[in-house]
């Protein structure tokens, strides 16, 4: 009897449910005692009540383990929509800061032009009057070259803020690129720049406005220039591209326009110049941020060429080259309508 | 030889009387500048110019409506008008001058040569 009892109460406390229904055989109080009988049926119900107690602390346990992985991947979704919200947000502040940009700069531009004017004119009559005055002739000489730098950066407002229109039309990119070289290709020369090329022999037309296109391309080409100015190679490579999940998440293209797996024409225009400075990164397409010297740049090219290709649906990603070896502009027009063998 | 008159029809005094002044001294025009668009028909029928550059964008009547009434004026419209305003970008048009329509638009700020040779252009 007492050997019965004591096993048990081992596979109780054990654990091991079920292996004390000997117990309540000891309920029988004509073949027990009754203080054993008694005893037995105690022991028996609080092992139910213990066994059923250890089910429900496991179904807890399951119930807990499962809310707590559905949270981790309630979390994981949260800070996907956070991390989207954020790029959403800045793309806003930036479209925002770019409107209102473009509404200064239609309204300085046309302010600014009537005194430009008056200056210009100015100086063409006191250059008239000033024959054989060499210094005061150089002083007239300055004052006009001042005139045409201001009336470079005021033509830059009036085409930041006239970028809302596209004649698009399906056209050729690599005729526009090559359009756009021969429009630089003194340039390029003068400063020891070399070109090379590795286009696809023919890509799909892509609709294009492609006078505004044709702004984009001398941009990048003139700040590749200005990036190398003892001289270098200008790497231009078109292609069919696929856009896959990684390249949407290292590049942080944020719109809708492009998925992976979608088809893209992709633009490389590449240079072996000095590459973009770690603090220039994030401010490259705001409007005045120029990192060259005072009358050089007007600070608003990358944010024509930005706008010009988001009126055309396409991107473009400024970077370092992967082999640090100088900086690259890629640019990604999704192909519509594209066939496989077209 | 007779000097050629050419009409100034801007708001900007300023902008006029540069014009002017670097007309006159090239000693083949007469140049009368007009400051207020509304004077511009009456001044322009006493005056009798060969060629107007006319501004734009003016308080009151704008350009446009100013060469309207040149146009609906026997005595004026013959007369050839060239818009100069702030409102084209020199990369819109030729340095000395585009047709966009009918006119011819010359984009501020004008260079004395491009404004000499769109008058030889027009009245040469």
């Amino acid at each position: 009897m007492l050997e019965q009892l004591g096993l048990a109460v081992e596979a109780l406390s054990m654990g091991r449910y079920g292996e004390y229904d000997q117990v309540f055989d000891m309920t029988n109080s004509e073949q027990y005692p009754p203080v054993v009988a008694r005893f037995a049926e105690a022991f028996g119900m609080m092992a139910m009540k213990v066994e059923a107690r250890e089910v429900r602390l496991e179904q807890m346990i399951d119930d807990l383990t499962r809310a707590r992985d559905e949270l981790a991947v309630s979390n994981d979704r949260l800070q996907q929509s956070l991390k989207e919200l954020q790029q959403a947000q800045m793309q806003l502040i930036q479209q925002a800061k770019l409107e209102s940009v473009g509404r200064l700069a239609a309204g300085v531009a046309h302010e600014v032009k009537n005194p430009l004017a008056v200056i210009q004119l100015g100086v063409d009559f006191l250059e008239s009057q000033l024959t054989g005055n060499t210094p005061c002739l150089e002083t007239v000489i300055d004052m006009a070259d001042a005139v045409q730098r201001a009336d470079t950066v005021i033509k830059g407002l009036l085409d930041f803020s006239r970028s809302e229109q596209l004649d698009l039309r399906p056209s050729d990119i690599l005729t526009v690129i090559d359009d756009s070289l021969l429009l630089v290709r003194h340039e390029l020369n003068s400063r020891h720049i070399t070109v090379e090329s590795a286009k696809a022999s023919s890509l799909p037309e892509l609709q294009l406005d492609r006078n505004k296109l044709k702004q984009v391309f001398i941009n990048l080409f003139m700040n590749a220039a200005h990036a190398m100015p003892d001289g270098g190679t200008l790497t231009i490579t078109a292609s069919i591209h696929t856009l896959t999940d990684e390249e949407l998440s290292i590049s942080g293209i944020c719109n809708d326009t492009f998925e992976a797996g979608n088809r893209v024409v992709m633009i490389k225009v590449a240079d072996t110049g000095t590459g973009i400075g770690e603090e220039a990164v994030t401010k490259l397409f705001d409007p005045f941020f120029t990192t060259k010297p005072v009358g050089i740049g007007t600070g608003l090219g990358l944010s024509i060429t930005r706008k010009i290709l988001e009126l055309h649906r396409a991107v473009i990603l400024l970077r370092n080259r992967s082999d640090r070896q100088g900086a690259e502009a890629v640019m990604l027009y999704k192909m519509i309508n594209y066939k496989e063998g077209e | 030889m007779m000097k050629k008159k050419i009409m100034l029809v801007d708001d900007e005094a300023p902008i006029t009387r540069m014009m002017r002044r670097n007309l006159e001294a090239t000693g083949r025009f007469d140049v009368l500048d007009v400051n207020n668009p509304m004077l511009a028909l009456e001044t322009a029928r006493r005056f009798e110019p060969d060629l107007v550059f006319l501004d734009v964008m003016m308080p009151g009547k704008d350009g446009g409506d100013v060469a309207a009434d040149f146009a609906d004026d026997p005595q004026l419209s013959k007369i050839p008008i060239v818009f100069l305003t702030a409102i084209v970008s020199k990369k819109e048009v030729e340095p000395a001058g585009s047709t966009i329509g009918q006119h011819t638009f010359l984009a501020k700020p004008v260079r004395l040569e491009d404004l000499l040779t769109c008058i030889n252009d027009h009245i040469g």
